[in-house]
């Protein structure tokens, strides 16, 4: 892969954690495929979906409800909405071969709320689609380094 | 292939060294290992691991105190 | 401490959420004395399996021994306190301490210690076993552990809940339920009673769930209304259930509660149901559907099967869109229990109109405090020294 192209990849994602992190749900929600997947593994990195609880597994519809929910303002959790700001480091592009591109990154999010600063950290794995408008979402999998354990709630877009 | 649980690792593999086939296990941990033949096996197949407690006694096998 | 004066029966005093010797005393008083849940049989289905659980603080250990019986064993080494068992589950029929290799069986025995003359005359065996629930019993495969010698057995302390019990396994053609999907573990500012309370308050989910209600299609909403024909139930003994069944068979049709799906989407499942059951049986089954009952003190009971798994994603959880709302209520509840004013939390809605219903319990409209109060009341009674 070229320079300016893993450079794309990377835009993308920083592209995605703003979004993310300020709020902005109608255009974080315009990123993804119809076959999107956005899955949170709990119990550890590689669980069969269909056979563990994962925190989240949403396919494009749950996502659908879960920006819904967010934007709709009566969400307790996100009232106040979580002040978010995460670092994306470790970028690399794991596949490109196929038509998708699957793009490895670590994050570091801190998130404050209601008096209290939470660390989130793990790996991220992203499937990037091409098409005429840039980049599309069409996985994103998040692997929280303490997914083994438990997690305060969750309700932000992580 | 490997057997492992939070106390021991071994690893299990086919002796075919010496007249006849034999079942080696190696234990990760200290490098000592074993090979039983089927006769053996078939003695391990029958028990109950109730058989098998004494055999678990650290002061029997692993640590016990000079001869 | 006197902490029945602080339960009355139509109000509770703030501090029993947040005094930490309220905390003691209940660790001393119902973690360690009444029947807690610990794990189910599914989870250990072969001999030799094992999970690593908690009672209030303690950590146990609940294994199954070659001849099928389950064990709680306190998981701390009786040499020098070391926690014998690190992983979340296992197979070992013994466990080797990390410490000094003392080694014990997954019943508890001491088989042995590394260089025993060091100890000229070690006590007996049975003096160094690992520490034990003294009770362990299970209904319809969940298991049950008691640090207390006596008490009411199993059977006395579920009394009517029970049969919630017998509701979610007769679900199962096969009579059985697994529990083997895993755990989401959810941290929570807050007194763990506010979670026993809220499982069964038929009262704040249009408040609470609003949010879902205008984002998926939810049916929490129209299930806990005041004008519903769910009820609340106390069944005695600190178990108290919401009951949506009058809703479901005022529809009459099977699946309302699971997204109305139709019996077309289930042909196998509904054939299987009615081979075990017959199809009277079968028919009430899938219309009534799974209870919504809180085991007084730790174990909640809903709907629970493979195909529900996004399902439950979806709600529960930390990620959940349900769930989490729920806990946030209680964390605000948590913080504004630092203000020390007015002391005490009204428990008064629907003593007027609570009734003793047909199986002895005491019924309410949905949205009523039948249930807190029931746990309550069974808090008092077992709180007294």
């Amino acid at each position: 892969m070229s320079a300016t192209d893993r450079q794309a990849v990377a835009d993308f994602l920083y592209l995605e954690a703003r979004l993310a992190d300020e709020g902005r749900y109608d255009e974080w929600e315009s990123l993804w495929t119809d076959d999107a997947l956005y899955w949170i593994p709990a119990g550890g990195d590689d669980p069969d979906p269909d056979r563990q609880l994962s925190f989240a597994y949403d396919n494009r519809a749950r996502i659908a409800s879960r920006v819904r929910q967010l934007r709709s303002g009566t969400h307790h959790t996100q009232v106040p909405p979580s002040r978010l700001r995460r670092l994306i480091a470790n970028v690399e592009v794991l596949d490109d071969t196929g038509g998708d591109v699957v793009v490895g990154s670590n994050f570091l999010l801190t998130e404050y709320r209601r008096g209290t600063v939470t660390l989130w950290s793990g790996r991220t794995v992203h499937t990037l689609r091409s098409t005429v408008d840039g980049f599309r979402l069409a996985v994103k999998k998040v692997l929280l380094v303490n997914n083994t354990g438990d997690i305060p709630t969750l309700s932000f877009l992580i | 292939m490997t057997v492992a649980n939070e106390y021991a690792t071994v690893r299990i593999e086919i002796d075919r060294q010496g007249n006849g086939d034999r079942l080696r296990i190696t234990d990760l941990r200290t490098g000592r290992s074993t090979s039983l033949d089927a006769l053996e096996l078939q003695a391990l197949a029958l028990a109950t691991h109730r058989d098998l407690v004494p055999l678990l006694d650290p002061a029997r096998t692993l640590w016990r105190e000079a001869d | 401490m006197d902490v029945q004066a602080l339960v009355e029966p139509d109000r509770v005093h703030g501090s029993l959420y947040t005094d930490p010797a309220v905390f003691a005393a209940e660790l001393e008083r119902i973690w360690y004395r009444d029947w807690v849940f610990v794990a189910h049989d599914s989870e250990l289905s072969e001999p030799g399996d094992y999970v690593t659980r908690t009672v209030g603080r303690q950590p146990v250990i609940v294994t199954r021994s070659e001849d099928g019986a389950i064990h709680v064993l306190l998981n701390r080494c009786s040499h020098r306190a070391n926690l014998l068992c690190q992983a979340e589950k296992g197979s070992a029929h013994a466990f080797r301490c990390p410490y000094h290799g003392w080694t014990f069986t997954n019943t508890g025995e001491l088989v042995g210690v590394p260089f025993p003359q060091g100890y000229g005359d070690l006590p007996p065996r049975r003096e160094l076993a690992l520490a034990r629930a003294p009770r362990v019993d299970s209904h319809r495969g969940f298991v049950f552990a008691s640090l207390a010698a006596d008490g009411p057995t199993l059977k006395e302390h579920l009394g009517v809940a029970a049969e919630a019990f017998d509701r979610l396994a007769d679900l199962s053609p096969a009579g059985e339920i697994e529990l083997t999907a895993g755990w989401l573990r959810h941290r929570v500012a807050a007194n763990w009673k506010m979670a026993v309370e809220n499982q069964v308050d038929g009262y704040h989910p249009r408040f609470v769930h609003e949010s879902l209600f205008s984002a998926a299609d939810y049916q929490i909403r129209e299930l806990c209304s005041g004008n519903a024909a769910s009820l609340v139930r106390d069944l005695g003994g600190g178990h108290t259930e919401l009951d949506f069944r009058p809703e479901y068979r005022a529809v009459g049709e099977p699946f309302v509660w699971f997204g109305r799906a139709t019996e077309a989407k289930f042909p196998n499942y509904v054939a299987a149901m009615r081979a075990r059951y017959g199809d009277e049986r079968a028919g009430q089954l899938l219309r009534d559907g799974p209870p919504h009952v809180m085991v007084f003190p730790n174990l909640f009971l809903a709907e629970m099967n493979r195909r529900a798994l996004r399902q439950t994603e979806g709600a529960m959880g930390p990620a959940g869109l349900l769930i989490p709302d729920d806990c946030e209520m209680m964390e605000r509840n948590q913080v504004g229990l630092a203000a020390q004013r007015p002391e005490w939390l009204v428990l008064r809605r629907g003593m007027r109109r609570e009734y003793t219903d047909a199986d002895g319990a005491l019924a309410s409209n949905v949205t009523d405090e039948t249930s807190q109060r029931g746990i309550w009341r069974q808090y008092r009674r077992v709180m007294a020294a």
